[in-house]
């Protein structure tokens, strides 16, 4: 062999070592450079895996544990086409268990393009149970929290509803958001090779607390069904009211009708349904407000219960604006000033106070303002200012017109002159408050105030809210509606705000009717005999 | 060549008196370092004290057996080296012959450890063919086409076991000293076309396992928790090593078992993890220093035995180095063949060190 082939076959040799080394050099830059990140995640994958473990929102229950909202298991249900036998048998047996259209089903699963279709959600344990017993192939369960409302329409505005994640969106759900919500808990694991567990790490879930309403439901199905007989009676728009316990200041119900199934959204087809009127609806309150205005000018000890006040020719001119009664009341005493709910009279008391009183006094009422430790969704409101306000202005303002309020507003009012003058602090969940309250009137004017209230359901208009047995007092309102062209005769808001005292309980309901268009006169033939009736059925039951 | 490398270690031409400092001692060197490195990645793969310690006793037999044949004097060894063969032969019988309770039949069980005739038949066969081809001063054709028919029996014998990979290493390190000698290049090509036609029939014959082996090559996402596992895991594991790797013992592919052979066949995944794109360039240069160091012995050698043995013996190296990590990084199919010095394996690392003992041998003689 001659040293030059010698050559040549060790060049022949070691050709393709090189070449494959260069190729392993390419190979190795790509995978450790250009692909190092992928390769990072694809670890991560195989390694650690996550499983959750499912919390639940916290419930809602009323004073007596009743509960109003709670998280149910339901299932999700869905096909896996890869195992799916399409036997016709078996999907005729799903459909029949799950309600759906065994054409709509068979279409659906044959389509080529999907892996998985979703076939029903919220499908209850006991039809869940029945399909699994079948031993479909390919059916996947899919187990979900719910929000539930066992108690329904009653309560659907105050307790609200919960977006797709289960959070608050409205109501309750939302004021109390924090600590309804849960967390859910995760099992990290580490897994090896083999599949063995390594590591894991487990995250427990917490569920979301308990929230214990001041609601007695029994008192909001009877409010709700009376202010549903109401709507439809009197052909009105709607219906709000708000009942207070005197003692505790706590709410024990408040509704609204027309209202909406919590647990059937579908059917949800005014949106509006689901704002709680009563706390959230701006009005202008009327006559019910006359006590109010005429209580400060009794605190000022401008006037007392007695003063005669002269409403002929039953009107009155103050400031080139026209004020009427509804009749000519002649002359009348305070307290008939307010059983008769006389506008002529109320400005006429009105006009001999200063504007500042007048508006700081209603607003020590709360009238405008925010409750920010209440846990209930509502609108502050609008009270004019004493700088931008006319005279004219201010005595319109004294019979209930010229500010924006919500009917808690009034509730609140009207609880803190029934409870001697100290301002109210209306409470959605029973708890002790020991601050410090402000008050707000004198106790003797609040008593002459209350005893005026009882005279207007004993002899003006408020006769028909009274209740056997009960001592009753309270106001009646009627307020024209504001619409864009000024206030349309047709188009009203009628009112009640009263109490009742019997056997040692004292309540408060305030009652609003929106727009009953039934030839009615107002407050005291539309939302008065609502008072009576919640009371009637009340004291009935108790 | 202008200036020896030789001369850079300590020559018998400047030192002739001392025969223990008339060694190689870079090679020595190379070898006990790329050992060791072996020894560390084995138990970062396995995690057994117990296999590192097997392996080291299996690397200082060997290193006592490669240290002994650097001292000798093959001109002696010779007849032995020309017959050595037959011994392979017989344990490649044996171990077919052997009942086994697996399928493959590559091992003869010793008790404490296993002994694996098809790694002391790629050996042997290299050294008698290079031994029978050098017995005369000139090569006749039928000498290469003994040689030849041989070594296609020996890769028979290992094909059968079934190692379809050791098999084909078998038949080059038989192969390659006929090439080497100057097997005349119009019958390289006709032999070049023989294999390729006949490449379908190997196909038929190939076991299912290893058609799948190549099959999953071409795609390995095609089954990717059968055969393709090895593939996907052991890319994974090269790239998420990166640069500079995420360091000894912290390779999560390899410490979680999720490169399987990680301590075997797949080591190099566990060195590309842990040490990344440099360490694994640090180890290709070590397999290049020790290959370079050793063709300067073969270079400067006047006898065919020498350069027929040698050459084959770095081919072999060096063809181990690459067809392993090619197959770790997916560039060729997985086939069985350990990293040399560095996966676990007594037989092929005492294999490894005998063969670098008897090159050592020359240079004493050259």
């Amino acid at each position: 062999m001659s040293h030059q082939t010698e050559k040549t076959r060790e060049l022949v040799l070691w050709f393709f070592l090189p070449v494959l080394f260069s190729l392993l050099f390419v190979r190795l830059i790509y995978f450790q450079i250009t692909e190092a990140d992928f390769s990072f995640d694809k670890i991560d994958n195989r390694i650690s895996q996550s499983k959750v473990i499912k919390s639940s929102r916290g419930k809602i229950v009323d004073r007596n544990d009743r509960i109003l909202a709670e998280d149910i298991i339901f299932y999700d249900i869905g096909i896996d086409l890869n195992y799916f036998s399409y036997k016709p048998d078996e999907i005729k047996l799903i459909s029949n268990l799950l309600n759906i259209e065994e054409q709509n089903l068979r279409e659906r699963s044959s389509d080529q393009r999907l892996k998985f279709i979703q076939i029903s959600k919220k499908v209850n344990r006991e039809k869940v149970e029945a399909l699994k017993k079948e031993k479909i192939q390919g059916l996947v369960f899919d187990e979900k929290y719910y929000r539930n409302y066992p108690e329904g329409e009653a309560f659907s505005q105050l307790i609200g509803i919960t977006d797709v994640n289960n959070d608050g969106l409205q109501g309750i759900e939302l004021s109390f958001q924090k600590s309804l919500d849960s967390s859910d808990g995760r099992i990290d694991l580490k897994r090896d090779g083999n599949g063995k567990v390594i590591e894991e790490v487990i995250v427990p879930e917490k569920d979301g607390d308990l929230i214990k309403l001041s609601i007695d439901s029994d008192y909001q199905f009877i409010v709700f069904d009376e202010l549903k007989r109401a709507v439809i009676e009197n052909n009105a728009s709607n219906a709000s009211a708000i009942m207070i316990d005197l003692d505790t200041e706590e709410i024990l119900a408040i509704t609204n009708y027309p209202s909406f199934n919590p647990n059937d959204r579908k059917s949800l087809s005014d949106i509006s349904l689901v704002t709680n009127k009563a706390s959230i609806s701006l009005m202008e309150p009327g006559s019910v407000l006359k006590p109010l205005s005429i209580s400060l000018a009794l605190d000022d000890e401008l006037i007392n219960e007695d003063t005669l006040i002269d409403t002929n020719p039953g009107w009155v001119e103050f400031e080139d604006y026209r004020t009427e009664d509804f009749r000519n009341y002649g002359i009348l005493s305070v307290s008939e000033v307010i059983a008769k709910s006389s506008n002529v009279g109320t400005v006429k008391i009105c006009s001999q106070m200063n504007k500042s009183r007048v508006i700081s006094g209603i607003r020590s009422f709360g009238i405008g303002e925010y409750f920010s430790e209440m846990f209930l969704n509502h609108r502050e409101g609008f009270l004019p200012g004493e700088q931008n306000i006319s005279l004219r202005d201010l005595v319109s303002l004294c019979y209930g017109y010229g500010l924006q309020t919500t009917l808690l507003h009034i509730a609140k009012a009207y609880t803190g002159i029934l409870n001697d003058g100290i301002e109210a602090n209306l409470k959605i969940i029973s708890s002790e408050n020991n601050e410090i309250k402000r008050r707000i009137l004198k106790k003797e004017t609040t008593n002459k105030i209350k005893n005026i209230l009882i005279h207007t359901v004993n002899n003006g208009t408020g006769k028909l809210a009274k209740v056997k047995d009960g001592v009753v007092g309270g106001k009646t309102g009627t307020s024209f509606i504001s619409k864009q062209q000024g206030y349309d005769e047709d188009s009203i808001n009628a009112l009640f705000v009263g109490f009742i005292e019997k056997n040692s309980e004292r309540y408060l309901l305030a009652i609003m009717v929106q727009e009953p268009k039934n030839d009615v006169s107002g407050g005291s033939d539309v939302a008065a005999p609502i008072f009576s009736n919640v009371f009637k059925s009340i004291f009935a039951s108790s | 060549m202008s200036r020896n490398p030789l001369e850079f270690s300590l020559s018998s031409r400047m030192i002739k008196p001392n025969r223990w400092l008339n060694q190689d001692w870079l090679v020595l060197f190379l070898i006990i370092s790329l050992v060791s490195f072996g020894l560390m990645m084995i138990y970062s793969a396995s995690g057994s004290v117990e296999m590192v310690l097997r392996q080291g006793i299996f690397a200082v037999t060997g290193i006592v057996f490669m240290i002994y044949l650097s001292f000798s004097d093959y001109q002696r060894l010779l007849p032995i080296y020309l017959n050595v063969f037959w011994i392979g032969i017989f344990f490649l019988l044996v171990v077919l012959v052997i009942p086994s309770d697996v399928s493959t039949r590559r091992w003869i069980d010793l008790g404490i450890f296993g002994f694996q005739p098809s790694e002391l038949m790629r050996c042997v066969l290299t050294i008698s063919a290079a031994a029978f081809l050098s017995r005369n001063p000139r090569i006749i054709f039928r000498d290469w086409m003994i040689v030849i028919g041989v070594s296609f029996f020996s890769f028979f014998l290992v094909f059968i076991q079934p190692d379809l990979g050791t098999a084909i290493m078998v038949l080059i390190s038989g192969i390659l000293p006929v090439l080497i000698s100057g097997f005349p290049v119009s019958f390289q090509i006709i032999g070049i076309v023989i294999i390729l036609l006949s490449t379908p029939f190997i196909w038929m014959n190939l076991l299912d396992y290893q058609k799948q082996r190549v099959l999953t090559f071409f795609d390995p996402n095609s089954d990717p928790l059968g055969t393709g596992w090895n593939i996907i895991q052991s890319q994974i594991a090269v790239g998420s090593g990166s640069l500079f790797g995420k360091g000894f013992l912290q390779g999560t592919q390899s410490q979680l078992n999720f490169v399987p052979e990680s301590h075997t066949d797949f080591i190099f995944a566990v060195v590309a993890e842990e040490f990344g794109l440099f360490g694994v360039m640090g180890l290709f240069l070590v397999y290049l220093l020790l290959a370079f160091r050793l063709v300067m012995i073969a270079r400067n050698s006047n006898f065919l035995f020498v350069k027929l043995v040698a050459g084959t013996f770095i081919f072999l190296l060096l063809t181990y180095v690459a067809f392993n990590t090619a197959m770790v990084v997916g560039i060729l199919p997985v086939v069985g063949m350990p990293l040399p010095f560095l996966s676990q394996g007594g037989t092929a690392l005492i294999i490894n060190m005998i063969m670098i003992g008897i090159i050592l041998s020359f240079r004493r003689t050259a």
